[in-house]
Parts: C-alpha cells; sequence; structure tokens
C-alpha cells in the first residue's frame, strides 16, 4: 500500500509522457478515419475511405515502391559495409581506427540539410541527375551509423575463440566465418538492418534535395499535404506508423525469442 | 600417434618476447603438461601448434614441418578455456562439425558422433544446445568434438579451470583414462601444478618465453632445476648456501649463519662456490627443542616457532632461525605437533637427499635454456 503510493507521482508522470507522445499520433489517426473530406479531430463518422485513397493515388504507389526498393538496397549495401567494416575496427588495431569510427558515426552529428546540400551540389555537378543513384548513396552513408554501432557492439561481444575452434576444427577462415560467426552475432545484424532500413525509409529532410526524377514515400507525403487537405495525408502517415509498429514488435519478438534459445 | 616437435620457435609481440628461441619434443601418445604462470608463453604456445600465431622456427608432426599449414589443415583438436562450444547448433552438430568440415559421408559422420556421445557419456543430451548444459556437461562436449575427428595432437587450455573443485577432479580422471583409451599426444595448458602433477607423463615448466625444465612430474618437483622452478613448484624454502668439501658423494654447505648442511647431489660444483638450497617444506621434520643431540645422524637447524597456520590435515609452520630467515615445514597433523604454538623453540631435521642445490643466482634464461635444449634431445 506505502509502496504503492510511494510510486504514485512517478506514475502520474510516466502517463503523461506516454500520453505526450502518444497523443499526435491518436490525432493523425483521428483525422485519417474522418468520413468527410476535412481533416477534422476528433472525426466526423468514421471511414476507411482515405485509407483506400492511397492506393487509387498512382503517386503514393510509385513512392511506396521507390522508398520500399531503396530502403531494402540501402539496408543491405550499409549492412555488407556495416559487417566488413565492423570486423576491422573490432579485430584490428590499426593507426586512424578512432577517426574512422567518428567519421562513420559523423552522418548522426552533420546537419542532414547540410548533407542534403551537398550531395545535390555535388551530383549537380557530375551531371547526374538520377534520384535513385543519389539518394541510394545519400541512404547507404545514413544508414552505416546504425549498422556499424550495433554490429560493432556484437562483435565485440562474440567470442573469438568460436571462430578459432571452427578453424581447428578444419573450416577455412571465410567457412568459419558463415557458419559459426555470422549466425552468433545474427541477431545483432538483423536488429542493425532494421535500424538501417528505418534511417533510409523515414529520411526526409536530406532526401528532399535529391528528388529529381522520382520521389519518396516521405517527400511525397509532404508535397501532397502541402497542395491537397483532405485527409490522404494522415491515412498514409497512419499506415506508415502502423506498418514500423508492426517491425518494431517483430524485432522484439525476434530478438527475446532467441535470446532464449541460444544464449 | 604422432611425435610434435618445437624447433627454436620465437614469436614477439611488437619488441615483447612471448617465445624465446624455445626447442620441445613430444613423444608420441604422450600427455605433456605446459604449466607456468600466467603470461609465461604457454598459450602462445598452444597457439603456435594451432596455426594462429605468426611464429619464426619449426613446428613438425612426425618430422614433417606443418608452418606452411593454415589453421584448419593441421587436424588438431583443441579445447579451449572457454570451451568454445558453438552456441546455434545442438550438442550432436557440435560434434559433428569438425566432420562435415572433412566432407565425411553422413552416415559414418551419425556413427563417429554417436560413438563420441557415449564414450563421453553424453547420451540423451544429443538434441540440447550448449547453454541448456552443465559446466561438466559442456567440457565433455568439447572435448568429444575435438577428438571426433581423430586429430594428430589434442591441446587442452586450461580446460578444467571453469569447474568447480569436485567436478575438477572427476574430469582429472575420465581424461586421464580417455586419452590412454584414445592413445593420442596431448598437451595440456594449465597453471595449477596439482593438475599437471596428476595428469602428465612429463611436464615442461615455462616462464618468460623460456622452458625452465622438462622432465617426468617426478623429476621436476623432486631435482626442480633452478630457483623458478623450485619456488614454482610446491612449496620450498630457499636458502643462500656456500660449499665446502665433497665427502661420501654428499657436499656439505655452510649456510650464513654458520650452520653446516649436507646435500647429496651430483651437480658438478667447486669447494667455496655460492649457491641455493632448497628445501620442500613437507620434507622437513619437527623436534620439540630438547638437549642438542650431537650423534643424531640427521642435519639439523635450530629456531623459533613464528606461525602455526592450521591446514587440517596438514599443519604448515613459520620457523625463525637465528640468522632471522623464515623457514616454512608442513607437517601431518599428528597429535605431537599440537603442542607446537608461536614462541616454541623447535629443531628442524631432513635427510641430505631431500637438499637440492641450485645455481645461487639465475634469472631463468641462461638455465632455461639449457634445460630446453635437454628437452629436445630426451
Amino acid at each position: 500500500m506505502s509502496n504503492r503510493s510511494r510510486h504514485l507521482p512517478v506514475t502520474i508522470a510516466a502517463v503523461l509522457i506516454l500520453l505526450l507522445l502518444c497523443a499526435p499520433l491518436i490525432v493523425l489517426f483521428g483525422v485519417a478515419l474522418n468520413e468527410g473530406p476535412q481533416q477534422l479531430f476528433p472525426p466526423r463518422g468514421l471511414s476507411i475511405r482515405w485509407f483506400l485513397n492511397i492506393f487509387a493515388r498512382d503517386g503514393f504507389i510509385k513512392a511506396i515502391v521507390f522508398s520500399v526498393e531503396l530502403a531494402l538496397l540501402a539496408t543491405v549495401a550499409s549492412l555488407v559495409l556495416g559487417v566488413l567494416a565492423g570486423l576491422a575496427i573490432v579485430r584490428y588495431r590499426f593507426f586512424g581506427r578512432d577517426l574512422l569510427m567518428t567519421l562513420f558515426m559523423s552522418p548522426l552529428i552533420v546537419p542532414q540539410v547540410v548533407v542534403g546540400m551537398a550531395f545535390l551540389m555535388a551530383f549537380s555537378a557530375a551531371r547526374i541527375h538520377s534520384s535513385f543513384l543519389a539518394l541510394f548513396v545519400l541512404h547507404v552513408i545514413l544508414a552505416l551509423p546504425f549498422a556499424i554501432r550495433v554490429v560493432v557492439a556484437s562483435l565485440t561481444r562474440f567470442r573469438i575463440s568460436l571462430e578459432e575452434a571452427a578453424r581447428s576444427l578444419g573450416a577455412p577462415p571465410w567457412k568459419a566465418f558463415f557458419l559459426v560467426t555470422f549466425p552468433v552475432i545474427r541477431t545483432g545484424v538483423v536488429s542493425a538492418g532494421v535500424f538501417a532500413f528505418v534511417a533510409s525509409f523515414e529520411n526526409f529532410t536530406a532526401t528532399q534535395f535529391l528528388v529529381w526524377d522520382r520521389t519518396t514515400l516521405p517527400v511525397e507525403i509532404f508535397s501532397y499535404v502541402q497542395t491537397e487537405n483532405d485527409p490522404t495525408g494522415a491515412a498514409m502517415s497512419a499506415l506508415v506508423v502502423l506498418v514500423v509498429a508492426v517491425l518494431v514488435l517483430l524485432l522484439h519478438r525476434y530478438i527475446s525469442v532467441d535470446a532464449l534459445n541460444h544464449r | 600417434m604422432q611425435k610434435i616437435e618445437f624447433r627454436d620457435v620465437v614469436v614477439r609481440y611488437g619488441t615483447l618476447h612471448a617465445l624465446r628461441h624455445l626447442s620441445l619434443t613430444v613423444e608420441p601418445g604422450e600427455f605433456l603438461a605446459l604449466l607456468g604462470p600466467s603470461g609465461c608463453g604457454k598459450t602462445t604456445l598452444l597457439r603456435v601448434l594451432g596455426g594462429f600465431t605468426a611464429y619464426e622456427g619449426s613446428v613438425l608432426f612426425d618430422g614433417e614441418p606443418v608452418d606452411a599449414l593454415p589453421a584448419h589443415r593441421r587436424d588438431i583438436g583443441i579445447v579451449f578455456q572457454d570451451y568454445a562450444l558453438f552456441p546455434h547448433k545442438t550438442v550432436r552438430e557440435n560434434i559433428a562439425f569438425g566432420l562435415r568440415m572433412r566432407k565425411t559421408p553422413a552416415r559414418e559422420t551419425a556413427a563417429r558422433v554417436e560413438d563420441m556421445i557415449s564414450l563421453l557419456h553424453l547420451a540423451g543430451l544429443g538434441d540440447r544446445y550448449p547453454t541448456q548444459l552443465s559446466g561438466g556437461q559442456q567440457q565433455r562436449v568439447a572435448l568429444a568434438r575435438a577428438i571426433a575427428i581423430r586429430p594428430r595432437v589434442l591441446l587442452l587450455d586450461e580446460p578444467l579451470g571453469a569447474l568447480d573443485k569436485k567436478l575438477r577432479e572427476e574430469m582429472q580422471v575420465e581424461l586421464r583414462q580417455l586419452q590412454r583409451n584414445v592413445g593420442i599426444t596431448t598437451i595440456f595448458v594449465t597453471h595449477d601444478q596439482e593438475e599437471a602433477l596428476s595428469l602428465a607423463d612429463r611436464i615442461a615448466v615455462m616462464n618468460a618465453g623460456v622452458i625452465q625444465q622438462i622432465g617426468t612430474t617426478a623429476e621436476v618437483y623432486e631435482r626442480p632445476a633452478n630457483r623458478f622452478v623450485a619456488e614454482f613448484m610446491g612449496q620450498s624454502n630457499l636458502l643462500p648456501a656456500t660449499t665446502i668439501e665433497r665427502r661420501h658423494g654428499i657436499w656439505l654447505c655452510r649456510l650464513a649463519g654458520g650452520d653446516v648442511i649436507p646435500a647429496a647431489t651430483d651437480a658438478a660444483l667447486i669447494a667455496g662456490q655460492k649457491v641455493l638450497l632448497a628445501l620442500r617444506s613437507e620434507r622437513l621434520q619437527l623436534i620439540s627443542a630438547g638437549p642438542y643431540d650431537a650423534s643424531a645422524a640427521a642435519p639439523m637447524l635450530t629456531g623459533t616457532v613464528d606461525h602455526v597456520t592450521y591446514l587440517g590435515g596438514l599443519i604448515q609452520i613459520r620457523v625463525r632461525l637465528a640468522t632471522g630467515e623464515i623457514l616454512k615445514a608442513a607437517v601431518q597433523n599428528a597429535s605431537g605437533y599440537r603442542s607446537i604454538s608461536a614462541g616454541s623453540q623447535v629443531r628442524l631435521t631432513f635427510e641430505p637427499g631431500d637438499v637440492v642445490v641450485l645455481p645461487e643466482d639465475d634469472s631463468g634464461a641462461a638455465v632455461g635454456a639449457s634445460a630446453a635444449t635437454q628437452g629436445a634431445v630426451a
């Protein structure tokens, strides 16, 4: 009893913060479910017509396809680079190692407007006006810090004796890596992948500088709500929130189940 | 069964020598313990053999150099200190790993895995994951995995260190029997001298990247080659002395305090040489000081009890000699010793054969080098 009352202020604070975090999302979902073409909250009448409207609009569909395509490719590329860079950073002591690590992390620190601007100028100077190419490079760089962070953490925990055991049992180095090291750090690589995917998928600030021939979903939503004021933009955003939530829940489940099995 | 030779092996980490021109021969089927304090180079030696460390010099299996072979072609079974069991594989998959790497036919692999499971008492655990096993079971899986490939040599890196005392003793017996049955040349790295003494045929005592002495367990314990071995193995009392003369095959040596000690030694000595006398604490006998019996056959040292430590089966007594030197005696816990307490006057006696004469000052390196060469010849 006394225990509960002592925790009461903390509980109240926690609930308030959660409400603060969720409130905009609740409004977003509310607006998206409006029956009429106004962005009203609370919604007047309930309907999923604005959700269905997403699929009627070519711009959104193309943007979704492009964003997913880009995010998947950037994820794979940043994971490959992240694992290689992680191996170098964790396994070897070389000159400039700390500098390299800081450099890899710098996209988290440098303002994205600056990064986007720099990319715009660089690609224009090179006369390359391909959104795909420019954004692929940009997103790999943006996703890399997340990939490296997580991979370095997993590799640091990884016991090198496991790899040596595999080699003593007759596995050449590459086999030892793929049969032992990789499966053991897999959980870390998967979560690194989710972070990388999200970092690419949700990027707006730097991305908007590079949409020449194709556009990504966040940029498309932004330009939509600038010209239209029906709830489709809200519905699109709500859908993104749902997909990301499902992704995060899956990741959480995957990691904890894995932890039970092998650790 | 393979003969393993190290010839003039050098390993440097920067300017630090982990191994200094080390030579060592392990006989076919032998169980050799590499014993030494941490940082002595014993694990480095194991890594040289395993092919995990760059080195100068040569490693030979049955006279054939393997230096050009990478780790995965050396056919070595290693039990790592942390067992290094693959956490994402079951016991069966762990044991089968080396056979799969050798592309052993599936049927033969399965049969060999089952053999290993029964040999190491792992029945019923084949489908478990390593985390679902106890420390002793994990250790047996690691051993099964290492010998399933029928390696040319088995390396054990402090494999019993993580087990509790009782389990460790059981595993020692099991390990020794297994090694005899399989008849595999085995190198066992440990810092635990008791483990080395109870398991090995021969012990190589290492320090500072050099083999200080190699010999049978009894040789190394009874006849330490230098100060390091004398101090590292068991408990030795070291007394500086000067040789006087040789009489009836026994060297008489004078201690700093004037006492004359007879030492049965075949070391090449000359009169007037400064030496160190090593006396094992358990070889010292204690007598309560009575009237001095000049006719007593055994040599004697007189002193005052400084401290008594009760160890159950043994009692350890620190005796301060008149010169201020401290001698430690470990005596059986028998009725005669119970009256001894701090301040008691006692006499210490021993046999001339219990006195080991060591070179006066050795940093270990010089003597070690010659001991290592002897090891290679032996």
